[in-house]
């Protein structure tokens, strides 16, 4: 009967992982947090939008291009949350409690296992900022009148910006032994030292192109042509600091966010493929 | 059903931080049967089990399932073995079901056949509720939940690391029943600090110390060479202990139970424990004459205090010295 019967192919595996992976996640809190973070965002952006009127957002923002980048750009910080509570411990679980005793000892390749809870972090997560970024679109339509067809390059760079964010996520999961504080460090990183590093960045006047919080801002070109390089002064006196803010193209910021995914998932499939469970 | 079932060890060395958890370990099962590993803590069991499914890389030596590396394709290396190392601890969040077609659903077993297969080890192993979830059960239910889902494509190989450990009385019985058929076609490799349980249940036991393999042998033939090194015998009056004197040129340690029963420590020879008999026999008509202890506690207290005992394959300890020469009846 079953005795010998030889495991599905790699895609079927794949896809198990996934759809358990989804499972597991809707049963979580954390899931429950972020789909109700987002909701709540959008609810506070819907409130205050339908509170100022049509005529107050049309004078403050001008156009529906220029609303949406500036509004949609909020995507961004929810991505970063979300790709780290559901992300975090995706890979350090394994190691860091004695789940692993259980799935690292069934026949699949350990790549396959990653790329099926990639796939369902990237959909929860995903769907939970879809919901704070079509909000926003519905809004824009309402108070407006319209859409732009921009609006779908904008919704491509904020999926590609989650699958960078999730592919560093899972590498620095990869890396930690202790769920907790694989997420801690990531949302630290995330929060705190990549902008940081942005404003350093800026005020030595050093285009900060290796950092995905500079990517982010590509979401907003795909509305609004903003100059590469803008010159701004902060401050009074001789403590006037100057900062140069360099905003991405569109292909540069989806060069970066490709990137951050690539190197993120590889370094994660090599750590993962070669790590030991050791605990 | 194991239909060429092989597992091999072969020169296996794992170092961690420099220190040798295992050393030079080889050896070599095939087809149906059940082999007990045992050792002390730290002896380096739980390491080769990790070893043999790639959750550890080995430092030295290699490891093959059926012929495939685990470290070179995991996936074929691991299709044909179910293992239960450590306490694995599936998603909390999951029912006891699913936990056990997730692993169905990696091991490619049908709905039809998962369902049928669900319910044969549910009655096998009186699984808990199924619709609970495992986060919810005890400690013995999970780990019968577990096993339920090691067992659900009825892998070929066993590898079972303890499996017993942190049952009840019941669930244990219902384990070892159900390891007692599973033997009949399956290669298992079962690791167990409970010694009874390795004597019914295993055809062969690997003693492990400091990393070594000290000792392989057959229970059977362990039993036959070690099991009676004390003998109990339950006289039909009562026996003061000056009327055994007869005995204590053959028994070394004379323990009183009450005034008819005795349990008497001799060399283990054969010869010894006949010669015994006649001579419990000239002092009083005896009711019963019968073995006491186990081949396998004796053999491990041996070797945990004696560790250069045994060789590296298929050796027993050395046999005990010559017994003193018999008086004439």
């Amino acid at each position: 009967m079953m005795a010998g019967a030889r495991a599905p192919e790699d895609l079927d595996q794949f896809l198990v992982a996934a759809r358990f992976e989804v499972r597991s996640y809707v049963r979580t809190y954390r899931f429950y947090g972020i789909v109700g973070l987002c909701a709540l965002a959008s609810l506070i952006a819907s409130a205050y939008l339908l509170d100022v009127g049509s005529a107050g957002v049309r004078a403050e923002w001008g156009t529906l291009p220029e609303f949406l980048a500036a509004w949609t750009g909020y995507s961004g910080t929810l991505a970063v949350l979300s790709a780290a509570l559901l992300g975090g411990d995706a890979i350090s679980a394994e190691f860091g409690t004695p789940a692993g005793y259980f799935s690292l000892v069934q026949p699949v390749r350990r790549s396959t296992l990653l790329l099926g809870r990639f796939l369902a972090a990237f959909l929860v997560s995903a769907g939970a900022v879809s919901i704070f970024f079509f909000t926003i679109v519905a809004l824009g339509a309402l108070l407006f009148g319209g859409v732009v067809g921009a609006t779908a390059v904008a919704y491509g760079l904020v999926l590609l910006l989650q699958l960078a964010f999730l592919g560093l996520v899972f590498l620095l999961s990869a890396a930690f032994r202790r769920p907790t504080i694989g997420i801690i460090v990531i949302v630290l990183l995330l929060y705190l030292v990549f902008p940081i590093a942005n404003l350093a960045l800026e005020s030595a006047h050093i285009e900060s192109w290796f950092l995905l919080s500079y990517a982010e801002g590509a979401i907003s070109q795909a509305f609004v042509t903003s100059p590469h390089i803008t010159e701004v002064g902060a401050g009074r006196g001789n403590a006037t600091l100057t900062l140069t803010i360099y905003t991405p193209s569109l292909a540069q910021g989806a060069g970066i966010m490709v990137g951050y995914f690539v190197a993120g998932v590889g370094g994660a499939l090599a750590l993962f493929s070669h790590k030991e469970v050791s605990g | 059903m194991t239909g060429g079932a092989r597992l091999e060890v072969e020169h296996l060395v794992k170092s961690f931080s420099g220190r040798r958890a295992l050393d030079d370990v080889s050896f070599d099962l095939q087809g149906s049967r059940s082999v007990g590993y045992l050792g002390p803590n730290g002896a380096g069991k739980t390491t080769t089990l990790k070893l043999l499914v790639g959750l550890l890389r080995p430092s030295g030596g290699r490891v093959a399932i059926d012929g495939f590396d685990p470290q070179v394709d995991r996936k074929r290396a691991l299709e044909r073995v179910g293992a239960l190392i450590e306490t694995p601890e599936p998603y909390p969040q999951f029912t006891g079901r699913e936990v056990i077609e997730y692993a169905g659903g990696f091991r490619g077993v049908g709905s039809a056949d998962l369902r049928d297969r669900i319910a044969h080890l549910q009655e096998a192993l009186e699984l808990p509720p199924l619709d609970q979830k495992v986060g919810r059960l005890s400690k013995g239910q999970r780990q019968r939940v577990v096993i339920a889902a090691t067992l659900v494509a009825d892998p070929p190989i066993l590898l079972l690391d303890e499996p017993t450990s942190g049952l009840d009385p019941a669930e244990r019985v219902r384990i070892r029943t159900l390891l007692l058929q599973l033997k009949k076609d399956h290669l298992i490799l079962m690791s167990s600090h409970l010694l009874n349980e390795v004597t019914e249940l295993c055809d062969e036991v690997i003693f492990l110390n400091q990393g070594k393999v000290v000792l392989r042998d057959s229970v059977e033939h362990l039993s036959a060479r070690l099991t009676v090194r004390q003998v109990e015998v339950e006289f039909a009056e009562p026996v003061r202990p000056d009327q055994l004197s007869p005995l204590t040129a053959l028994v070394h340690r004379f323990e009183s139970m009450n005034e008819r029963r005795y349990r008497l420590s001799f060399d283990g020879r054969d010869e010894s424990r006949i010669r015994i008999l006649q001579l419990c026999q000239g002092v009083a008509p005896v009711l019963s004459y019968a073995g006491a202890g186990s081949a396998l506690e004796d053999v491990y207290m041996q070797l945990m205090t004696e560790p250069t005992i045994g060789g590296r394959e298929t050796r027993a300890p050395p046999p005990p010295p010559p017994p003193p020469p018999l008086p004439d009846p």
